[in-house]
């Protein structure tokens, strides 16, 4: 294979990565940051606007203490993770977890760093959270 | 995969081994689309159940909106009414977003103040009963109800185009693409080994024949 072919696959390979996670953000804000912006929003990596509903980031701040706020990273992204099976997805992050876990009623010890949760508890947590939530493609589920 | 169709490629190694290269990002792409596709499935049904709700809750407010502004009407009369509304006209703002649903923009909306205060309403509360309040009331829920559920029809359109679009692309890697790439490297696979076959026949034939010659 020619090094131009090489490149050209390599190409390809990262084109399907971007194309699979456009709709995540370039950089994530955190919920102080969108709590004082008047219209909470990111900017997704296809250039497109992601707004927050307010009534979400309420829900959020009521479900944390104050010195919280500014730990959360949001959107907080739901990662589908073939390697742990076909539907399954990882929460990472400590406030994220604890967001997760509360929402979806987990008992998760405190300072976990990660969490596991299977198709119909993202369907529940994008019931309620579906503005401050994103689901993304591992880069494993695309390489692999 | 009998049945599919067979690329027009040149009978080569090279081309084998860039056809095994397709069909290996075929499949991924494949798979990707439809996972994005079963995400995409489960956030519609999601978006449509919550459509329904609204829809149904919707039409049981404006009977009750329309039920409070009949007994204004009666308790105050046409004329009354008419006068008193003249007055509470007002602007109404709406914060107009987009959020992204896996890659599908959809519209964000959210009213700023549907609800008012009594006191905010315009009309003079001592000339007026609570029969004008409970109407204004009721009509205030209704219009943010409106808004809400304009978001979700749109949401839920939006996505329905989304899936239709997706549905084809995982259709045809799953029923086109990927059968015709399997069908060529099969086609190819067996075309080498033929050649192998003929060759080796080929070369036995010779050695016979140069057998046959030194004998002579």
């Amino acid at each position: 294979m020619s090094k131009r072919e090489i490149l050209w696959e390599e190409l390809l390979r990262e084109e399907l990565l971007r194309l699979a996670n456009v709709h995540l953000p370039y950089t994530k804000k955190t919920l102080k940051e969108l709590l004082s912006e008047k219209y909470p929003h990111v900017v997704c990596r296809d250039g497109t606007m992601h707004m927050f509903r307010r009534k979400e980031l309420e829900f959020l701040k009521n479900m944390l203490a104050e010195d919280e706020w500014d730990k959360i990273l949001l959107p907080i992204i739901i990662e589908l993770n073939p390697s742990y099976g076909e539907g399954a997805a990882i929460v990472r992050g400590e406030m994220e977890v604890k967001v997760v876990a509360k929402v979806l009623g987990l008992d998760v010890k405190e300072g976990t760093k990660e969490i596991i949760i299977y198709r119909p508890q993202i369907g529940v947590l994008r019931e309620k959270l579906r503005t401050v939530t994103q689901i993304a493609f591992s880069l494993k589920s695309i390489m692999v | 995969m009998s049945s599919a169709k067979i690329l027009k490629v040149r009978p080569t190694k090279i081309e084998l081994i860039k056809l095994k290269r397709r069909l290996v990002l075929a499949r991924r792409i494949h798979r990707i689309l439809r996972e994005r596709l079963t995400i995409l499935v489960a956030e519609f049904l999601s978006i449509a159940r919550n459509a329904v709700k609204k829809r149904e809750k919707l039409n049981k407010h404006f009977s009750k909106a329309y039920e409070a502004l009949s007994i204004a009407y009666g308790f105050h009369g046409r004329a009354f009414l008419t006068k008193e509304m003249l007055g509470v006209e007002r602007d109404f703002e709406i914060v107009f977003g987009t959020q992204n649903i896996m890659g599908v923009k959809v519209p964000l909306l959210e009213p700023v103040d549907a609800e008012r205060k009594l006191s905010e309403r315009g009309y003079i509360l001592s000339d007026t009963s609570l029969y004008i309040d409970e109407a204004s009331r009721r009509f205030e829920e209704l219009l943010k109800l409106s808004i809400e559920l304009a978001e979700v029809e749109k949401t839920l359109e939006r996505l329905g185009i989304e899936i239709r679009k997706m549905r084809r692309r995982v259709n045809v890697l799953e029923h086109i693409l990927i059968p015709r790439i399997q069908a060529t490297i099969k086609y190819l696979s067996m075309k080498f080994e033929e050649r192998e076959r003929e060759e080796r026949a080929r070369l036995k034939r010779v050695k016979v024949l140069l057998a046959r010659r030194r004998e002579e």
